[in-house]
């Protein structure tokens, strides 16, 4: 709904000043703006290159005009307008409901009495336009509001009404021909009863969720709405008693089609308050509506301090995809449309060995897809593609088996030590590498205090961070599971030779345990010996989960951090009956313990923090198709409020009743793994934006409390991004992944930049600057390239 | 001196019925100058002790529970009354009262009868400005007693509030119908201390208050009890066969005589949130923010407020730098059919 402007955005337009983005289409934007009395409006503006365009100019005149003749009973009020301004611009009200499409995607087909308040109100409002001599010509859902108060109709469809050829032929005025009447999809003129005929359309829509006539290519609608029957599904789905007068509407006679004031007497007797007859989803979008404005708005996006890739770029933000609902922003000036960019991508990239067909073998599997993507980085580069690391290419890129291929790169693999550091082109450079063979990359680093702690084949290591000299290992805390750190501690379980297992806090400095917290002793008693997971650690509280007889019988265990004391205890249920009692991940987030089980799908419940009491369970679908690895949302993201989880779409669950609140990713353009089980990777969540690798090519920023995207940038040049590792980011760049090691996406310009061949590395971000990766046999820092460099 | 804030509505109705529960202090949507900032304005009725006012306002800034509008200034000394009175000549006329029905027409600057200020040393605090109606007016509104759903909302969130207060050993002073708003984000408790800063016993307080007794924890409770009553049946002393019989032990509970036999406002909360679809135990009352659980002509209400407040408009300051000598600010309200 509002996005944040963008660093082009104008600070204000004539007095109003610019608070957020509220769309941006063909045409122009559309703004939340502010008068200097405080009146919130929303202001239209055309598009400076159309503005030059009489043509244009005369029709944001008209629909200035139009929108002054509805009203603000059945239109949005028109408080201001300069259409002869260099930028023509146009003030309304800020219309609290949603458009009626979205309605309907929320709150699902409408029920019979919303659908007949509805079709009255809105016969009533064309009944009233056309009494002044004004045909809508482009009623559509999208085009009406939906409020407490009765709908609003907005974005009046006269291209026509400006005799210009011209618009259609950009493009401008082309939307669906799904609700068209038959007159206007044959050329001819579009009488009042065309309006009749549309708003039928949108009555079966509303009642039914499926447009007049289906859906499908342009052309193909055209002839269906000229020639061919409403959609039989549809009529069959409506009310019977609304079924004769919407099929009246839809008669290809105008003269055939009733009346409006036929239309208002037989749909709705007038009968209480609008809002009376809305379905409470529909009226807590409203309510939502009505509140959400009064919030903070979101700040502007920065501004690209210079543009340091101008002519490199694989790619920018881009728009979202053609007919994406308004409330998607990007830079109009650096944008390519999805698929223009789309294209040059497949251009640029044959040759290579990518799979650019999506009809590969159906029972490949995810890994080869994977690798054999992997090895598009090479030929991209090769081909010239223009990205950074190929730019950057040092001088000093020698050694290192990553290297091997010849290929270019920005990493020194091997190098030790900042000096005779090869020269790295792009925002990071290596500050120092250290060589440790045994190093596994299955956990990201810990950085406590001057530490860096990384599981090794040969147990927990900690090197300082300053130097990256290993400085301790403890051999017998041995695996990923085994250790946990909050904001103070780092705690280890360790497993002894007769195993017994016990947990301590440790010093990160040097590797010594400082106090035993907890003596597993009870689990002792199995002959097998048990197994331990060390699950989360809160600021007070360790969470634990122990399966004493290796069955996947898990109980969950919550102890005191500073006595060691039991809280409570749960024993896990089974994702579904009859699997393991399993758990693959736990966080804290304020008084809910989040606990994740990954079996294809992933199950996540809540327990209270202060007593382990279940209070609610929610399943995140892997979705459909073959299986194939890997397993879904081990990694997950959250933000105090939601935690995100990335599947066949991009999940945000609410923390507090475990309800999705939304899901990105429907109707997205697939990649090259076009029935690809799994389409979004482990996500990160921000500062507001859930940034995510969507598919093979993508890395997609959402709104995190909406869902909407904010922008999305082309990451094929680094190989086909890795779903199960989720992406970290500094306060400028995001380290995204891929099959080569990773990419480095630049957070300003929303391009891909820099490309590190380090191998598979698990990341850690400090202090919003540098970052640590382990893994493929090495612990690295990453620092800021200074400008000079 | 330049006043910080100018005045746009009261957000409580007329009190043209003279029965129903009005609020201990005046309400008021506000502006700040530079027409960024939109707030609730909180200020004392006539006749309370000032300095008593600002210390509950300076106490309730510090306050963080749940259910509240954070206090995020406290004025006075004359800042807001710089033309000498708190909204004298500066609150438009009594035309569009938030919310409400509206439609009093009262002349400019009289809207409010004999509740003039009492002069430029009138303290007051500010809330960011969320869409909101006062219990009654919801009831005015809705046109009937609430519905039960609602009501429970209500008695869950305010436990959870007083819960969180009597937990920090703080008595909130000022529970009443009036003080309680209606949000889409569910219910928020306001008039922090009012019954401290007034001095009187409010209307309907607790027995033990009639007797001279300090506010204390069990006297909250017996507020929340009227203010569920209240919403429950449109009367503050209901007969008990009134009461909706799922509601009826709780709320009959709170309105014990006998202060030590009322439940603690962690009791209530549990017996107040009932078990969810998924046999969940609830931690918190927002849990039970369902669509659905405000009535559908208190979501138009508030719709309809936040839409006139948005249109709402000052003319700029240098175009009505003479205006404002004799006639300050009147917002031109955007009026809808």
């Amino acid at each position: 709904m509002l996005s944040p402007l963008t660093h082009d955005d104008p600070a204000s337009i004539a007095a109003y000043r610019l608070l957020a983005r509220l769309g941006s289409g063909g045409m122009g934007t559309v703004y939340l703006a502010r008068s200097p009395g405080g009146r919130t409006v929303a202001l239209k503006t055309l598009h400076a290159r159309l503005a030059a365009d009489p043509a244009f100019r005369a029709r944001f005149r008209l629909e200035t005009d139009a929108a002054r003749v509805i009203g603000d009973r059945h239109g949005a009020a028109v408080f201001d307008a300069d259409p002869l301004a260099e930028t023509p611009w146009l003030a309304t009200e800020y219309v609290l409901g949603p458009p009626l499409d979205d309605a309907v995607a929320l709150a699902g087909p409408l029920p019979e009495p919303t659908v007949r308040a509805l079709g009255g109100a809105l016969a009533g409002a064309l009944r009233q336009l056309h009494s002044s001599d004004v045909v809508h010509r482009d009623l559509k859902p999208s085009n009406i509001l939906v409020t407490a108060h009765g709908p609003k109709l907005i974005d009046f469809g006269i291209a026509r009404a400006a005799g210009d050829v011209h618009l259609t032929t950009t493009g401008a005025a082309a939307g669906t021909p799904a609700y068209m009447s038959p007159e206007q999809a044959s050329g001819q003129e579009h009488p009042p009863a065309g309006d009749v005929f549309a708003l039928a359309g949108v009555l079966v829509f509303a009642a039914t969720g499926r447009p007049p006539f289906g859906t499908g290519a342009p052309a193909d609608l055209l002839y269906r709405v000229r020639y061919a029957d409403p959609d039989p599904v549809a009529l069959d789905a409506l009310p019977p008693s609304l079924r004769p007068l919407l099929t009246a509407c839809l008669a290809k006679d105008p003269a055939a089609r009733p009346t409006t004031s036929a239309l208002v007497d037989g749909l709705h007797d007038g009968h209480g308050e609008f809002a009376d007859h809305l379905p409470p989803p529909l009226l807590a979008a409203i309510a939502r509506r009505a509140t959400d404005v009064w919030h903070a708005h979101p700040p502007r996006l920065p501004a690209p301090a210079e543009d340091p890739y101008a002519g490199f770029g694989q790619s920018g933000s881009t728009h979202g995809a053609a007919g994406d609902h308004p409330g998607s922003s990007g830079r109009s000036r650096s944008t390519r449309s999805t698929s223009s960019s789309k294209s040059s991508k497949s251009s640029a990239s044959s040759g290579s060995s990518r799979l650019t067909t999506p009809s590969g073998p159906a029972g490949l599997s995810r890994r080869r897809l994977l690798v054999t993507g992997g090895g598009s980085v090479l030929g991209l580069t090769g081909v010239g593609a223009g990205v950074w690391a190929w730019l950057g290419r040092g001088e000093g890129g020698t050694g290192g088996g990553a290297n091997a291929s010849g290929a270019p790169s920005g990493d020194p693999s091997g190098a030790s030590g900042a000096s005779g550091a090869p020269k790295e082109t792009g925002p990071l450079r290596t500050a120092w590498v250290k060589d440790a063979a045994e190093a596994t990359g299955s956990a990201p680093p810990i950085v406590r205090d001057a530490a860096v702690i990384v599981m090794s084949e040969n147990g927990l290591k900690g090197l300082r961070a300053a130097a990256g000299g290993f400085e301790w290992t403890d051999m017998w805390i041995t695996h990923e599971h085994r250790v946990v750190a909050d904001r103070r501690n780092v705690y280890g379980l360790v497993v002894t030779a007769a195993a017994e297992m016990s947990i301590h806090a440790i010093d990160p400095n040097t590797g010594e345990r400082e106090r035993e917290l907890v003596d597993l002793k009870e689990f002792r008693k199995s002959p097998s010996g048990g197994q331990a997971k060390m699950l989360y650690a809160s600021d007070d509280t360790l969470y634990v989960a122990l399966d004493p007889l290796f069955k996947d019988r898990w109980t969950l265990l919550a102890y005191d951090t500073s006595t060691g004391r039991e809280r409570w205890r749960v024993a896990l249920e089974p994702p579904s009956p009859g699997a393991g009692a399993r758990v693959d991940f736990a966080r804290a987030v304020g008084n809910r313990l989040l606990v994740g089980q990954a079996v294809n799908d992933l199950t996540i419940t809540a327990y209270d923090t202060r007593n382990g009491k279940k209070l609610w369970r929610q399943v995140v679908p892997e979705g459909s198709g073959a299986s194939l690895p890997p397993p879904l949302g081990v990694e997950v993201a959250e933000d105090g409020t939601h935690v995100y989880v990335g599947a066949e779409e991009l999940h945000a669950v609410r923390i507090s009743d475990g309800v999705v609140i939304w899901k990105f990713g429907y109707n997205r353009p697939y990649g090259d793994l076009m029935p690809a089980r799994r389409h979004y990777g482990a996500p990160l969540v921000r500062n507001g934006v859930v940034y995510a690798a969507e598919g093979t090519e993508t890395l997609v920023a959402v709104d995190a409390r909406r869902g909407r995207l904010l922008w999305e940038a082309d990451v094929s040049a680094g190989g086909a991004p890795n779903l199960v590792v989720p992406p970290v980011a500094s306060s400028t760049v995001l380290c995204l992944p891929n099959t080569g090691g990773f990419g480095v996406v630049d957070l300003t310009s929303h391009r891909y930049v820099q490309t590190f061949d380090s191998g598979s590395v698990r990341l850690t971000a400090v202090d919003d600057t540098w970052f640590y990766g382990v893994g493929n046999g090495r612990v690295t820092q990453y620092e800021p390239q200074r400008k000079d460099q | 001196m330049e006043r910080p804030y100018r005045l746009v509505t009261r957000l409580d109705s007329t009190p043209s019925a003279a029965t129903g529960p009005r609020p201990p202090y005046r309400r008021f949507v506000a502006r700040s100058r530079d027409g960024d900032r939109t707030v609730l304005l909180t200020a004392p009725l006539p006749g309370a002790d000032p300095a008593l006012f600002r210390a509950e306002a300076e106490a309730a800034q510090r306050l963080a529970v749940p259910w509240t509008l954070p206090v995020t200034e406290v004025g006075g000394d004359g800042q807001l009354g710089g033309d000498g009175r708190l909204g004298g000549g500066n609150e438009p006329g009594g035309a569009n009262e938030a919310g409400g029905d509206s439609g009093s027409g009262a002349g400019s600057g009289n809207g409010a009868g004999g509740e003039r200020p009492a002069g430029a040393d009138d303290p007051w605090y500010i809330s960011p400005y969320v869409p909101a109606l006062p219990l009654p007016v919801a009831l005015a509104v809705h046109g009937a007693p609430l519905p039960e759903e609602t009501v429970r909302v209500i008695g869950a969130a305010l436990a959870e509030t007083l819960a969180a207060l009597h937990a920090q050993g703080v008595t909130h002073a000022g529970v009443t119908p009036a003080a309680v708003l209606l949000t889409a984000d569910g219910p928020r408790l306001t008039c922090f201390g009012a019954a401290r800063t007034t001095g009187q016993v409010e209307r309907d307080a607790a027995p033990e208050r009639a007797t001279g007794g300090r506010p204390r924890p069990p006297g909250d409770v017996h507020g929340l009890g009227t203010v569920l009553a209240y919403a429950a049946t449109g009367h503050t002393v209901p007969e008990r066969e009134e009461l909706p019989p799922a509601l009826r032990p709780t709320i009959t509970a709170c309105l014990t005589r006998e202060p030590a036999h009322r439940p603690a406002a962690s009791a209530l909360f549990t017996a107040l949130a009932p078990p969810s679809p998924h046999e969940t135990v609830l931690g918190s009352a927002s849990a039970l923010l369902t669509p659905g659980w405000l009535p559908p002509r208190v979501v138009a209400a508030l719709a309809r407020q936040s839409a006139a407040l948005l249109a709402a408009d000052f003319p700029s300051a240098d175009a009505t730098a003479d205006a404002t000598k004799d006639r300050p600010g009147h917002p031109a309200l955007h009026q809808r059919g």
